[in-house]
């Protein structure tokens, strides 16, 4: 093994947030040209260490080398000027500048006295983009794209400049197959240049397609780095999970009942395309997709967050009102959000108070609250959860992400819902909290209710559902019987 | 738990969990100061003075305070309270009648409050914007009505009594002040009502998934406090005896600053109505000890702009700091 | 696609475009209906007059925009015209020179956008209190040093009454052409030099602007200076018409111009607007007044008219927002 070959080495990295070790003694080394894909689970640390990597996290401890010279980052424009480009998943584009401006955003070529050189700019970005195969005008704004194409404007932009390293976080998410293709194409061009590229994804299939090693980061730690042809899938994903699958979900079999939630036709002005399906009381319906397929979207759809400009939907036969969400909740539905923090818990209110929100009208006579009857309803729910808290009365935002979840699920539990929909309910948790609530969605729907499940976790899709749909581009393109469903199938059709 | 290595950290963190004790002491420090500029300060009559001058600005602190709890904010209520002023006077002359008058003003009030609340939640229009835009209709809308001043000319003795009658020893505004904000304190912290505008003002998203009519809250709370801030108007066009088109200037300042002093955070979900009482009495304290003092009156707005500034700030440090917290 | 097309800015390919020539269909038929209700409107004088009332909002437009764009406000700027006078007639009246007085307004001007600057980054107070706090200390100070008496100007000097009153040719006031310069040589920064690109990024996404190592706080001091300096420079022009330095000057000012650069496509949420379009929102408001006067229609309609643009602009621009 050539010394030289190395052109990043990260040894005994460290990183804590309050109440969580994200890094625990990572080392890691990616070589020139080399492409290391970094697999695992969520909250496993792939993106912390590529947020240090790229400056935006400060680690606590241990080393960076690049080039063999120790490295300190204090900002993202320090890992840029090295060398080191990184395309995070959440967008880092300025929506109301156009794409050339974006790609040139850290310096715009300039004429001879200090003007913007546009032709030279927008003749560039066009190299640039046609050398992904991304057909657009250099001078649109971005905010007129799809997010598929900002995402390859994204990866324009790393281009742009001289990098050495190139980190890449689920960059497929939201590509369409020949986007995927083009990528790929660009990322063996830019491992013949001797670029080193590390490659975050959980699409395992990308993992061996494209990668040359493979390093699967658990809890924290590394775990395994092994070279793509002398391991496999099983290999891998026992890696990531450290144990069986299939003993974590604790899905006990219920009876189907009749239909409860009827969906028809339902779209939206900017992503969901005529969709239909049902529900059944007992019966927990996955729904699975990838970044862009718009699964929250019809969360809030169903739900009436968002307008709908077609389409009907039904409750145990009755019409329910589209796009008014005092109606929803009247009707009986319930709804777990994907951010439970921006959109779930009022965080200034008290851990009862969270949980009484939308059943408080029961605790209250002549429109006054009565305390004691709130309290104590809340304190059964405290103790049929086992969430963690000191007391009632404390604020919602000091509990821990499990038990803030614990109290938005007893929200719905004390509310006499029909139906419930759960966005992402496991995200975020550690280990031992999602059993937890993988029992309670199983109660749920022990108890009667219509359960839709929404994540992006194949292994809780596949383990807590009775029925999946999955979704791509706004629509469903897909449905699997429990004992049907694999993997693969599943990920065939979110591509589709 | 982390060491607080600053003075200010600890400073923030006191503010945090202490707020309103920290809010009487300053009030005390501030009395204490200009009575020693000015004996009279300390004067049973003269804090009966401030109390019944304050009162406008309390009864309209009440509304102000559910609007910034709800994440909303009206700077049209000074404009809003010479209108109200002018119009009563004007009915009353015409009509002869205190109760027609004084009805038509709290519905001026609550007609400007639809407005407003329909602006925001209909037209989507930021309520700074939108109330300082309508600030402004209504400062022209009261010179399109009436240039100059409306003088009294009906002499009703219940319209005097409203603004400069007694019950007792008390006058009458304290007591209406009083009887509001007692109410209102039931309302807003044990009462349905007083719930959803937490939780509306907290998350606005939650509060819709939970079956809160966020629109209709938001506007019934604008109309409230709207015809609130008329009562105020109306307190005062009795106290001025003539109902002046250029009055107001300034109240709406007086009124926010108060009452974000006091502890209600501009980002919503926050609020309590003893803070918003700490905090107008101590702004109506330094207006007063100002004039008491001999000092220039135009200082008042100096001033007032200037604790709007750190109010602001302290607001800030506060959200800062309670972030803090949570981590430790 | 050519390369000119190519080359073209972006602000040509979207619904940007639209709105102005929505707007300027407004302007023009605004210009046809004053026409025709009143005789006295098209006249050299009138039209010439017309030009120096909106130079003055212009100037002061030009800073807000830049300082809008980038994300933040300043509803000061009317204050601020009446303080910088002080300075610009106490000093000119005392030593008799004009450009001396002019010196110290601009250092106060520069100075205060400092201060509101400072707030806003480093104490990271929300820009429109700040400013709103501001409008009525500033407002107060005057009253105070003052004692509401305007103090008028003694000097007499020629080139202090030439600048705000003086005209070209009888009809081109000499405002209109600083104004014209002024908006030129920002039109130039705002689209084709870095700063100007960079004003948007901050104020369509700071923290995207920071991760490639542009400072936002410091964009936006710059900004926050350049638009009180520029209010500075419309306020020497202010108090040139007024011959004194009163302390009413620029009451209501900043709402005006904020319902102009609104109009004009300015976005307030940041990193959207230019200055063809705050101009002919400042045209369209200028003719507005105008009209009104000349139908002898008092200033307190104009008022109401005024914050009846600001919500009709506002909605629109949320209109557009969450269907652009």
């Amino acid at each position: 093994m050539n010394e030289n070959d190395v052109i990043l080495e990260v040894r005994k990295i460290n990183k804590e947030f309050p109440g969580v070790k994200a890094l625990n003694g990572v080392d890691l080394i990616l070589r020139r040209g080399e492409v290391q894909a970094l697999v695992g689970e969520n909250g496993a640390g792939k993106s912390t260490l590529i947020k240090i990597l790229a400056g935006v996290y400060r680690k606590d401890a241990g080393e960076i080398l690049f080039e063999g010279t120790p490295l300190e980052l204090h900002s993202a424009h320090d890992s840029l000027q090295r060398g080191i480009k990184v395309v995070f998943q959440e967008l880092a584009l300025v929506p109301q500048l156009s794409v050339a401006e974006n790609v040139f955003l850290e310096s715009f070529p300039l004429k001879r006295g200090g003007a913007i050189d546009w032709r030279a700019m927008n003749g560039k970005t066009q190299e640039i983009l046609s050398s992904i195969n991304l057909d657009l005008n250099p001078s649109r704004k971005v905010s007129s794209l799809t997010i598929s194409q900002q995402q390859m404007v994204e990866i324009a932009r790393a281009l742009s400049h001289e990098a050495k390293v190139v980190i890449m976080d689920e960059p497929t998410s939201a590509l369409t197959p020949n986007e995927v293709r083009s990528l790929f194409e660009v990322i063996r061009r830019l491992k013949a240049l001797g670029i080193g590229i590390l490659y975050v994804t959980h699409k395992l299939e990308e993992v061996f397609e494209l990668c040359d090693r493979v390093t699967v980061f658990r809890d924290g730690q590394l775990v395994s780095s092994r070279a793509v042809p002398e391991t496999n899938t099983n290999e891998v994903v026992t890696d990531m999970v450290g144990r069986a699958i299939t003993t974590l979900f604790p899905r006990t079999h219920s009876v189907r009942g009749e239909p409860v939630l009827t969906v028809r036709g339902l779209s939206t002005d900017k992503k969901l395309k005529g969709v239909s399906f049902e529900v059944h009381a007992g019966e927990v319906v996955g729904i699975f997709g990838l970044l862009g397929a718009g699964r929250t979207e019809l969360a809030r759809a169903i739900f009436g967050l968002d307008p709908a400009i077609a389409g009907e939907l039904e409750l145990r036969g009755r019409k329910l009102r589209l796009g008014s969400t005092s109606h929803s909740a009247h009707a009986g539905l319930g709804l777990l959000t994907e951010d439970r923090k921006g959109e779930g818990l009022v965080l200034q209110m008290s851990v009862a108070q969270n949980m009484t929100l939308p059943s408080v009208r029961e605790f209250a006579r002549f429109g006054l609250i009565r305390a004691k009857e709130e309290n104590s309803r809340s304190q059964e729910y405290v103790q049929r959860l086992a969430i963690k808290t000191p007391s009632l009365r404390h604020k919602v935002e000091y509990l821990s992400g499990g038990n803030q979840q614990k109290v938005l699920l007893a929200r719905w539990l004390m509310k006499k819902l029909e139906v419930i929909i759960l966005d992402e309910p496991t995200r975020g948790i550690d280990v031992g909290a999602k059993a937890e609530i993988h029992k309670l969605i199983d109660e749920l729907a022990m108890a009667g209710l219509a359960v839709m499940v929404l994540t992006s976790e194949m292994p809780e899709l596949l383990g807590v559902s009775d029925r999946i749909l999955v979704m791509s581009g706004g629509r469903i393109t897909g449905e699997f019987g429990r004992e049907e469903a694999t993997q693969e199938k599943i990920l065939a059709a979110a591509i589709a | 738990m982390a060491t607080s290595a600053t003075r200010g950290q600890t400073f923030t963190r006191a503010l945090v969990l202490f707020n309103e004790l920290i809010l009487v002491l300053v009030l005390v420090l501030i009395s204490i100061l200009i009575s020693i500029g000015n004996p009279k300060f300390i004067s049973f009559a003269n804090i009966l003075n401030i109390l019944r001058d304050s009162s406008m600005a309390v009864i309209a602190g009440i509304g102000m305070t559910m609007l910034l709890i709800t994440g909303e904010v009206d700077l049209s209520i000074g404009s809003l309270v010479a209108f109200v002023g002018v119009v009563a006077m004007d009915i009353i002359n015409k009509t002869q009648s205190t109760a027609l008058g004084v009805l038509a003003g709290l519905a001026l009030g609550s007609l400007t409050g639809l407005v407003n609340g329909v602006v925001r939640t209909k037209l989507k229009v930021n309520s700074l914007i939108g109330t300082i835009a309508m600030m402004m209709i209504l400062r022209g809308g009261v010179y399109i009505y009436r240039i100059a001043a409306v003088q009294n000319y009906h002499q009703k003795r219940a319209f005097f009594e409203i603004g400069n009658g007694y019950l007792g020893f008390l006058p009458i505004p304290i007591l209406l002040m009083a009887i509001l904000y007692l109410v209102f304190l039931v309302v807003i912290n044990k009462s349905l009502a007083g719930r959803y505008l937490y939780a509306t003002g907290g998350n606005p998203t939650a509060a819709r998934i939970s079956g809160i009519n966020v629109d209709r809250l938001k506007i019934l709370t604008f109309i409230v406090s709207s015809t609130l801030a008329a009562m105020a108007g109306v307190i005062l066009v009795s106290r001025m005896n003539s109902g002046q088109p250029n009055s107001g200037q300034g109240f709406e300042l007086e009124v926010i600053s108060g009452v974000i002093l006091g502890g209600t955070s501009l980002g919503g979900g926050e609020g309590t109505l003893v803070g918003s009482l700490i905090g107008i009495i101590i702004m109506r304290i330094i207006n007063n000890g100002i004039i008491i003092l001999g000092w220039n009156q135009d200082l008042q707005i100096v001033v007032s702009g200037f604790v709007l500034i750190v109010a602001v700030y302290l607001d800030n440090r506060r959200k800062v700091a309670r972030a803090k917290i949570i981590t430790t | 696609m050519s390369q000119n097309a190519v080359n073209r800015g972006t602000a040509r390919l979207s619904l940007a475009r639209f709105g102005e020539l929505g707007l300027l269909a407004v302007l023009v038929a605004l210009f046809l209906v004053f026409t025709f209700s009143s005789k006295y409107f098209f006249t050299p004088k009138n039209l010439s007059n017309v030009l120096g009332q909106i130079s003055l909002t212009m100037v002061s437009a030009v800073g807000l925009s830049l300082l809008v764009i980038s994300g933040e406000v300043d509803i000061s700027i009317g204050s601020l015209q009446a303080v910088v006078a002080l300075p610009l007639v106490l000093v000119m009246n005392a030593t008799g020179s004009f450009w001396l007085g002019v010196l110290p307004a601009l250092a106060v001007g520069v100075l205060i956008g400092i201060i509101n600057g400072l707030l806003v980054t480093r104490l990271k107070i929300n820009s429109l209190i700040v400013t709103l706090g501001m409008y009525y200390l500033l407002r107060g100070f005057v009253y105070l040093v003052t004692g509401k008496v305007p103090i008028s100007d003694q000097s007499g000097k020629d080139l202090f009454f030439m600048v705000g009153n003086g005209k070209l040719f009888r009809f081109l006031p000499y405002m209109a052409l600083l104004m014209i310069v002024i908006v030129v040589v920002f039109m130039y920064v705002l689209r084709h030099t870095t700063y100007g690109r960079r004003l948007y990024a901050v104020g369509g996404s700071p923290e995207v602007a920071r991760a490639v190592g542009i400072n936002p706080e410091r964009l936006k001091l710059s900004a926050f200076i350049l638009c009180s300096l520029l209010s500075t420079v419309s306020a020497i022009l202010l108090a040139s018409r007024l011959s004194s330095a009163n302390h009413m000057a620029g009451q209501g000012f900043e709402f005006q111009v904020v319902a102009a650069i609104v109009l004009g496509g300015v976005s307030l949420a940041g990193g959207v607007g230019n200055l063809l379009g705050a101009l002919i929102g400042v045209l369209i408001l200028g003719l507005i007044q105008n009209g009104l006067s000349l139908m002898n229609v008092g200033t307190q309609y104009q008022l109401v008219i005024t914050g009846a643009i600001i919500i009709l602009a506002v909605a629109v621009d949320e209109l557009k927002k969450r269907h652009g």
